[in-house]
C-alpha cells in the first residue's frame, strides 16, 4: 500500500515538474511588469529552484507529517482546503456507491434467473446503452429536464441560498433535492456496469455443481438462489467495490464540476486550471488513498465471506 | 420384491446452440425395493441426463424431459405424511421438495464440486436435515446435532466433530465423498442414485466407497442405483444391471447372466474391453468408432455403424425383447447365436 | 477459419448493426467536406441559436454555426482519438502483458506493481493534470489517453501468457533453441489475438468518451474545430435556451460508442465462447 502511494505521488510529481508551464507564471499572473527578479525570488521561496527529485524527497518528508503545503493560489494551507472539501464528495461518492449496489445486485440476479426473460433483455439493453452513454451529457439533459423544463429540482451547489434561514428538516431535504441529480448522474456508469457483472457471476454461479447439489436436497428455489448462489456471487462482487473507486472518484472531477458541488473533484479540478501544484499532488494523494482504502476495505469483506481465503 | 420407482417410456431432450439433441429415448426401467441396479453406458449416452430426470434436476435452460412419467411408489414413512404413488414429472414443487432428498438421495460425481465452498460440511448437513426431518423426528437442535454426527459416524468418518466444522476445500476427495453420502443418507432417503460416486477418485479409494455404499444400503434397506462407466464396479456389487447405449437401454438382465451370457453386440464387447476377463493369449477388444452424433440419429439400431453383425434388418425400429427371464435385449439378431467371439 | 468467423458474425445481428454504424461512421468522417451543409467554423452571429429547421435542421450554435456540420466534422476527431489511443494502449499493454507473462519473476513483479498503480490512480485526474500542463491538443491528448488505458490489457494478456507458458508447444519451442523475442512474437503473439481485438473495439468507444470529457472540460480538442465534446461545453451554458446544443452532440457520443460496445461484446461472444455469457 506504501510502496503503491509513494509510486502514484512518484509519477504525478515528474509529470508535473515534465511540464512546460511554471508556477510561477501563474502566482506572478500575466503581469509583464514583474521582472525576473522577483521571480526568481518567487523561485526560491516555493523552492522550485532545487533540481525536481530534492523536490520531491521535501516533499514526501513533509507528506509524512499530512502537510502539503500552501496552496500556490490564497496561500491557505492544502490540508485545510481539501478537509472542508473531504465530507461532501464523500457524502456524494458513498451515496453513489450505495445506490449502485442497491440496484444492480437485485438487478443482475433477476435476469440471471429469469435468464433470457423480457426483463433479461431490457437489462441488457439497458447496461449497454449505461456503458455507452457519455455521462456528463446524461447530467446535462437531466438538468435541462429536471431544473430547467421541470423547475422540479436545484441545478448546482449543495444547498439554496437562503439555506440557513430553514428549520432542520428543511435544511434535510434541501440537502437530498441538492443530491439527487449528482448522485444519480454518478451512479449510473456503476450501475450498468454492476448490474452486467452480477448477472455474468450469478449465471456461472447457478452452473455450478454445489447448485445442483442444493437442489437435489430439496431446498426451495430461493433459498437456492439467495443462500447458496448469492453468497458465492458476492465474492467476486465486492473486489469490484474497491475496483470502482477510482472511477467514481474520477467521475467527480467532471460531475462536481457539472453541478458546481463543492467538493474535492471540483477542487482538484481547479486547481489544475490554476497551476496550483501542492494543491494538485494533495488531491491527486488523497484521490489515490481514498481508492486504497476502498481496496482495503473489500479486501476485508472478502475475507470475510470466503472461507478459502486465510489471513496472508 | 415390489418396485419403488419405475420410469415408463422417458424421452429427454437437450438444446445446444438451438439444436435439439435427443439425450434419452423410451427408456422403461424399474427398481426394486432394497436392489442395487447398475446403470452402465460409455460417457455421453445419456446415463447421468437418466439420474438427473429421476429429481427432475435438468435445467430448463438447458433441457426439459419431452415425455414419460416416473412414478416414485411411496409408502407410509411418516404416518401423516403418506406420499402414495406419484409422478414425480407432473409433480408440485412442494411434494418435489419433499421428494428431493427426502425420499430419493443423490450423491454426484465430483465432491469437490459438490458442495457449496462457503458454508461448512456441517452446515450443509444440518440444512438437509432441517428440511425434511425437523417436526418429524428430530425437533431440538441438539438431536439435529447428534443425528447428524451419526451419519457421518455411519460413513467411517473418525473424527465427525471436526469434519462437521470443516470447509469443503480442507477436505481430501474421499473424505469430501464420504460426508457426501452421510448428507445423503442422513434423511433416511428409500432410494439414493450414486451418479459415477468414484470416478473423481483415486483407484485406492474406489473400492472402500463402493463397498461403504453396499453396506449402507442393507443397514437402512435402501434402493442403490449406480450409475458407472466402468463395468468392473457393477460386477461387484449389483443385483441387476442395465447397459444405456446413445440414449436408449440396449439391455437388461441380473448381473450373472449379464456377465455369464451378454446378448448385445455392445455389451459383449464392453465386456470383452474389461482387461481381467480376458482369456488367456487374447487380445482386447476395442470397440472402433464413437458414439453416434445424438443430434440427427437414425431410425433403427443406434450401435449399427461399429457393429460386425450388423445387417440391413437392423435398420428397421427394434423393441426391448425378452431373450430368458428378466433378460431384455434390444437387438434384431439375437435369436441367431453371437457368441462365437468368446 | 475466416469463414466460420464470418458465418458466425452474420448471425449476431447486435454486432453487425455495430460494424455498419462504425462503417458508416467512418465513411462520414473520410467525406466529412462532401457531406457537410455548411462550413463547421463559419460564423453568423445573426443567426445564432436559432433552433432545429429545415434550413439548420439540427440548429445553430451560439455563433451560428451550423451544428449539424459540426457534429459531423466532429467525427473525425472522436474517431482519430479512438483509434491512435487505443494504437498506442495495445502497443504498451501488449508488449509489458507479454513480458510479464513470459518472463515472470521480477520482470513480471515490476511490471504488476506498475499495473496495480495505474489501476489504483484515478486516471482522469492524471490525464487532466497532463493535459492542462501540457498544451491541450489533439496529439497530447491521443498519447495521454492511450499512456492511461493500457493496464487493462496488461493485466489479460499477462494471465493467458501465464497458462501458455507451461503447454507444450511454448516447451519445445524453448527445447528448439529458439531466441525469447521469436518465441513471444511468433508464438504467444498469435494466441492472444483474441483479447488484443476485443479489448481494442471496447477501448475505441472508452477512449472517445474519455476525449469528450475532456473536450467538456476545456481541456480537450480547442475551438473553433468543432469536437462533440466542445460543442456541448457550449450547450451547457445554454442549457437554459438552446437544448439542441447539449442533445446532438451527445446523441453522436452514445451511438458511436455504442457501435463500438456492440461490436466488441459481439467479437467476444463469437471468438471466445467461454468469455461471454451464454445467450439462449
Amino acid at each position: 500500500m506504501i510502496p503503491l502511494i509513494i509510486g502514484i505521488s512518484l509519477i504525478s510529481f515528474i509529470i508535473l515538474h515534465l511540464a512546460p508551464g511554471s508556477p510561477v507564471d501563474s502566482v506572478a499572473g500575466m503581469n509583464i511588469e514583474v521582472s525576473a527578479d522577483s521571480k526568481s525570488r518567487l523561485c526560491s521561496l516555493y523552492g522550485l529552484d532545487k533540481p525536481w527529485y530534492i523536490q520531491y524527497y521535501n516533499w514526501l518528508k513533509r507528506i509524512i507529517f499530512l502537510d502539503f503545503g500552501d496552496s500556490f493560489k490564497d496561500g491557505r494551507k492544502v490540508r485545510t482546503k481539501i478537509l472542508e472539501r473531504l465530507p461532501a464528495t464523500l457524502l456524494l461518492n458513498v451515496l453513489s456507491l450505495f445506490l449502485i449496489f442497491l440496484i444492480a445486485l437485485p438487478i443482475g440476479i433477476k435476469s440471471a434467473v429469469k435468464q433470457g426473460s423480457f426483463f433479461d433483455k431490457g437489462m441488457t439493453v439497458f447496461t449497454f446503452v449505461g456503458f455507452s452513454i457519455p455521462t456528463f451529457w446524461l447530467a446535462l439533459l437531466l438538468m435541462i429536464l429536471f431544473g430547467v423544463k421541470l423547475g422540479w429540482l436545484p441545478i448546482s451547489g449543495m444547498h439554496s441560498l437562503n439555506y440557513e434561514n430553514f428549520s432542520f428538516l428543511g435544511k434535510l431535504w434541501d440537502l437530498v433535492k441538492h443530491l439527487i441529480l449528482p448522485v444519480f448522474c454518478s451512479a449510473f456508469g456503476g450501475l450498468a456496469y454492476l448490474s452486467r457483472y452480477s448477472r455474468y457471476t450469478m449465471l456461472e454461479v447457478i452452473r455450478q455443481n454445489y447448485i445442483r447439489t442444493a437442489r437435489a436436497k430439496g431446498l426451495p428455489e430461493k433459498d437456492v438462489i439467495y443462500r447458496h448462489a448469492l453468497r458465492n456471487a458476492l465474492i467476486p462482487i465486492v473486489t469490484l467495490l474497491g475496483l470502482s473507486l477510482p472511477g467514481l472518484i474520477s467521475g467527480g472531477f467532471i460531475f462536481e464540476t457539472i453541478f458546481a458541488w463543492p467538493g474535492m473533484g471540483r477542487l482538484g479540478y481547479l486547481a489544475i486550471m490554476s497551476y496550483d501544484y501542492p494543491l494538485i499532488m494533495g488531491v491527486g494523494i488523497i484521490a489515490a488513498f481514498l481508492t486504497l482504502a476502498g481496496n482495503l476495505i473489500a479486501d476485508f469483506i472478502y475475507l470475510c465471506i470466503d472461507p478459502r481465503v486465510k489471513y496472508k | 420384491m415390489a418396485d419403488i420407482l419405475e420410469i415408463k417410456h422417458l424421452f429427454v431432450e437437450y438444446y445446444k446452440r438451438k439444436k435439439v439433441v435427443s439425450a434419452l429415448r423410451d427408456v422403461c426401467l424399474n427398481l426394486k425395493q432394497q436392489e442395487i441396479l447398475g446403470v452402465v453406458g460409455e460417457s455421453g449416452c445419456g446415463k447421468s441426463t437418466l439420474a438427473l430426470s429421476i429429481l427432475k434436476l435438468i435445467l430448463p435452460t438447458e433441457g426439459k424431459i419431452t415425455k414419460g412419467e416416473i412414478i416414485f411408489k411411496g409408502y407410509e414413512l411418516w404416518e401423516e405424511d403418506y406420499l402414495g404413488d406419484k409422478n414425480i414429472i407432473s409433480m408440485g414443487d412442494d411434494s418435489l421438495r419433499k421428494i428431493r432428498g427426502g425420499e430419493i438421495g443423490m450423491i454426484f460425481q465430483d465432491p469437490f464440486t459438490s458442495f457449496n465452498p462457503v458454508f461448512t460440511i456441517g452446515e450443509q448437513i444440518y440444512e438437509s436435515l432441517v428440511l425434511h426431518r425437523v417436526g418429524k423426528d428430530l425437533n431440538t437442535y441438539s438431536a439435529i446435532h447428534k443425528e447428524a454426527i451419526n451419519s457421518l459416524k455411519r460413513v467411517m468418518i473418525a473424527s465427525p466433530q471436526q469434519v462437521m466444522n470443516s470447509y469443503p476445500h480442507q477436505l481430501s476427495g474421499g473424505m469430501l465423498q464420504r460426508a457426501m453420502i452421510a448428507m445423503a443418507i442422513s434423511c433416511r432417503p428409500k432410494v439414493l442414485i450414486a451418479d459415477e460416486p468414484t470416478t473423481a477418485l483415486d483407484v485406492t479409494l474406489q473400492k472402500e466407497i463402493l463397498d461403504l455404499l453396499k453396506k449402507l444400503q442393507q443397514e437402512l434397506s435402501m434402493s442403490l442405483i449406480l450409475i458407472t462407466h466402468n463395468l468392473a464396479i457393477v460386477a461387484e456389487i449389483c443385483t441387476r444391471i442395465v447397459v444405456i447405449y446413445a440414449g436408449e437401454i440396449i439391455e437388461e438382465a441380473g448381473s450373472e447372466e449379464i456377465f455369464c451370457r451378454p446378448r448385445h453386440p455392445y455389451t459383449i464387447r464392453l465386456l470383452g474391453s474389461l482387461p481381467y476377463l480376458k482369456p488367456e493369449g487374447k487380445r482386447l477388444v476395442v470397440i472402433p468408432g464413437t458414439i453416434p452424433d445424438l443430434i440427427d440419429l437414425p431410425v433403427g439400431c443406434k450401435f449399427y455403424p461399429r457393429c460386425d453383425e450388423a445387417s440391413d434388418t437392423c435398420l428397421q425400429k427394434i423393441n426391448m425383447k425378452e431373450v430368458n427371464k428378466g433378460h431384455f435385449v434390444r437387438c434384431c439378431r439375437v435369436k441367431e447365436e453371437i457368441d462365437g467371439l468368446y | 477459419m475466416f469463414k466460420v468467423f464470418w458465418e458466425r458474425f452474420k448471425h449476431n445481428k447486435l454486432a453487425l448493426s455495430g460494424l455498419i454504424v462504425i462503417l458508416v461512421l467512418t465513411i462520414q468522417a473520410c467525406f466529412a467536406p462532401f457531406i457537410a451543409p455548411y462550413n463547421p467554423t463559419e460564423q453568423n452571429i445573426a443567426n445564432r441559436l436559432s433552433p432545429p429547421s429545415g434550413k439548420h435542421f439540427l440548429g445553430t450554435d451560439e455563433l451560428g454555426r451550423d451544428v449539424f456540420s459540426r457534429i459531423v466534422y466532429g467525427t473525425r476527431i472522436s474517431l482519430s482519438v479512438g483509434f491512435v489511443a487505443v494504437g498506442v494502449a495495445v502497443l504498451i499493454g501488449t508488449l509489458l502483458g507479454l513480458w510479464a507473462g513470459f518472463f515472470g519473476g521480477w520482470v513480471d513483479n515490476l511490471i504488476m506493481r506498475l499495473v496495480d498503480i495505474m489501476l489504483c490512480f484515478p486516471t482522469f485526474f492524471l490525464i487532466l493534470m497532463v493535459i492542462a500542463f501540457l498544451s491541450p491538443n489533439i496529439f497530447n491528448i491521443m498519447l495521454v489517453i492511450g499512456l492511461t488505458s493500457w493496464s487493462g490489457l496488461t493485466r489479460l494478456i499477462r494471465g493467458e501468457c501465464l497458462s501458455m507458458r507451461e503447454r507444450e508447444f511454448i516447451q519445445a519451442a524453448r527445447l528448439a533453441g529458439l531466441k525469447n523475442n521469436r518465441i513471444i512474437f511468433v508464438h504467444l503473439l498469435p494466441n492472444v489475438f483474441t483479447p488484443i481485438l476485443v479489448f481494442a473495439t471496447l477501448g475505441i468507444g472508452s477512449a472517445i468518451l474519455t476525449e469528450s470529457a475532456l473536450s467538456f472540460l476545456g481541456l480537450g480538442v480547442q475551438p473553433p474545430t468543432p469536437s462533440w465534446g466542445n460543442i456541448l461545453t457550449a450547450g451547457k451554458d445554454y442549457i437554459h435556451t438552446a437544448w439542441w446544443l447539449s442533445f446532438f452532440p451527445g446523441l453522436a457520443i452514445l451511438i458511436t460508442v455504442l457501435a463500438y460496445n456492440l461490436l466488441g461484446e459481439g467479437l467476444r461472444d463469437i471468438l471466445d465462447p467461454k468469455m461471454g455469457d451464454k445467450n439462449g
